[in-house]
């Protein structure tokens, strides 16, 4: 698998407030899963027949384009959205049931998450705790150290309206794992983060994937999600058009053996499509300038021999580079080239 | 947060938005302030028995009171759940694991803030 292991710094060791997700329940089977999930909107499918589940210690990675139905499905594993056929449990729960027992288990930062913004940041998330029936001092405890964790300590008596866009998305992830829940739902949580946030950002999930937690994130920052996703969902038209480890989406793909190269020219050369176009095996050549983009065999024995033909073809090779067992190039090899 | 008992978390974050204690006792004390020279005032100005004078206040008061809980009451209360259903704050409450009927106390008790 892609994922590195990484260990807890000694200041990142567990606490009371960031314990083992499944403590009391789940035990070894999913924490989450979905059986057959469909949402529809009129006559719009947003989310058409999705099945997966996801177990402690999984970060699972939706990709896909605008309006794929990433957002639509993770409301609807929050509960907040219903579904129109099919069944999403949490910790053997039903979602739809709104059932404290799951609701408790469950966390959800929207993309855009939304606070009662004349209320400090220490007030906002008392009144957090307090829906989660925390005792104050307790409250105050987990408080403090979410607001560590998300680099906020210094603007926990400021207004939340005072805040940037980044520091409200960090308050955002606070308010989701203030709870402490097993199952954490992150709407593109790192769209308004700093350089900096998004690195201490990727190091928290990583923390969060360590203590066991089932996490499930959309983001179009694919390098971010090969990085610290253990899984992936590729999606589109509301269907997950691929869902499997990293390891398995980006190294087999589609399983035709085949990869994308570029090739740098030279110079220019007219005629360079055609040429390629004459060697059997090459597809999708794209040309602009003097970079050439197709697709061909996988095998290097045959990608020299290919290398071998062009020059010997006198096309003017300064560099041939293939594109191989990357996330990115599992996502454009779906066809899902554009935002739709 | 002494309040919490009573008002719930929703009550909670109401009575903080509205101000919290500083803002209720401010305003307790100015009606109070208020209420109590008007009073005086009437109990001076008329020409008539102070208890009887008191009598009516007790109805003015009552009046005031159905006023509050019927009318502006209601209004605060269904502009504070308007305004969580237009900025979806309403989706957080409903991850929250509170029973519906402490929500509704929650936006209703805005009254008494």
């Amino acid at each position: 698998m892609k994922v590195e292991e990484q260990k807890l710094a000694p200041s990142q060791a567990p606490s009371p407030f960031f314990s083992r997700a499944g403590d009391g329940g789940g035990a070894n089977g999913p924490l989450a899963a979905a059986a057959g999930a469909t949402v529809a909107f009129g006559r719009l499918l947003a989310v058409r027949d999705v099945s997966f589940d996801v177990r402690g210690g999984d970060l699972l990675g939706l990709i896909g384009p605008n309006g794929a139905g990433k957002t639509t499905l993770l409301r609807a594993m929050a509960g907040i959205q219903p579904l129109t056929r099919g069944k999403i449990l949490v910790m053997g729960h039903d979602v739809a049931r709104a059932e404290p027992e799951a609701l408790r288990q469950l966390g959800f930062t929207p993309d855009t998450p939304v606070f009662y913004d004349n209320l400090t940041v220490r007030d906002f998330l008392r009144f957090i705790a307090l829906g989660y029936g925390l005792d104050s001092a307790e409250a105050d405890d987990r408080i403090g150290f979410w607001l560590e964790k998300v680099w906020l300590s210094e603007k926990a008596n400021q207004r939340i309206k005072a805040l940037s866009r980044g520091m409200r998305q960090r308050v955002g992830i606070a308010r989701t794992l203030l709870p402490n829940p097993a199952l954490v739902l992150l709407d593109e949580p790192a769209a308004g983060l700093d350089p900096a946030g998004r690195v201490q950002f990727r190091q928290l999930l990583c923390d969060l994937r360590e203590q066991g937690k089932a996490i499930i994130i959309s983001s179009h920052i694919l390098a971010d999600m090969e990085e610290y996703c253990t899984h992936i969902g590729i999606m589109a038209h509301g269907q997950m058009l691929q869902f499997g480890t990293v390891a398995q989406i980006a190294a087999h793909g589609d399983g035709t053996g085949r990869c994308r190269y570029t090739i740098v020219l030279a110079r220019p050369l007219e005629g360079v499509k055609a040429t390629l176009k004459e060697i059997g095996g090459v597809h999708a050549v794209q040309v602009e300038r003097d970079r050439v983009v197709f697709e061909y065999s996988s095998d290097r024995t045959e990608a020299a021999a290919l290398l071998a033909q062009l020059v010997s073809r006198q096309v003017p090779v300064a560099s041939f580079v293939p594109h191989t067992s990357g996330l990115e190039e599992a996502y454009l090899r779906t066809g899902i080239r554009q935002v739709e | 947060m002494a309040t919490t008992p009573i008002l719930g978390p929703i009550g909670w974050a109401q009575f903080r938005l509205l101000g919290g204690w500083k803002n209720l006792l401010t305003t307790a004390l100015a009606a109070g302030l208020i209420g109590a020279a008007a009073m005086f005032a009437l109990v001076k100005g008329v020409r008539q028995p102070a208890p009887l004078t008191f009598g009516y206040f007790i109805n003015l008061f009552l009046g005031l009171q159905v006023l509050v809980l019927l009318i502006f009451g209601a209004t605060r209360a269904s502009g504070a759940v308007r305004g969580d259903m237009t900025s979806r704050m309403i989706e957080s409450h409903r991850l929250m694991p509170a029973p519906p009927a402490g929500a509704l106390l929650g936006y209703l008790s805005r009254n008494a803030n």
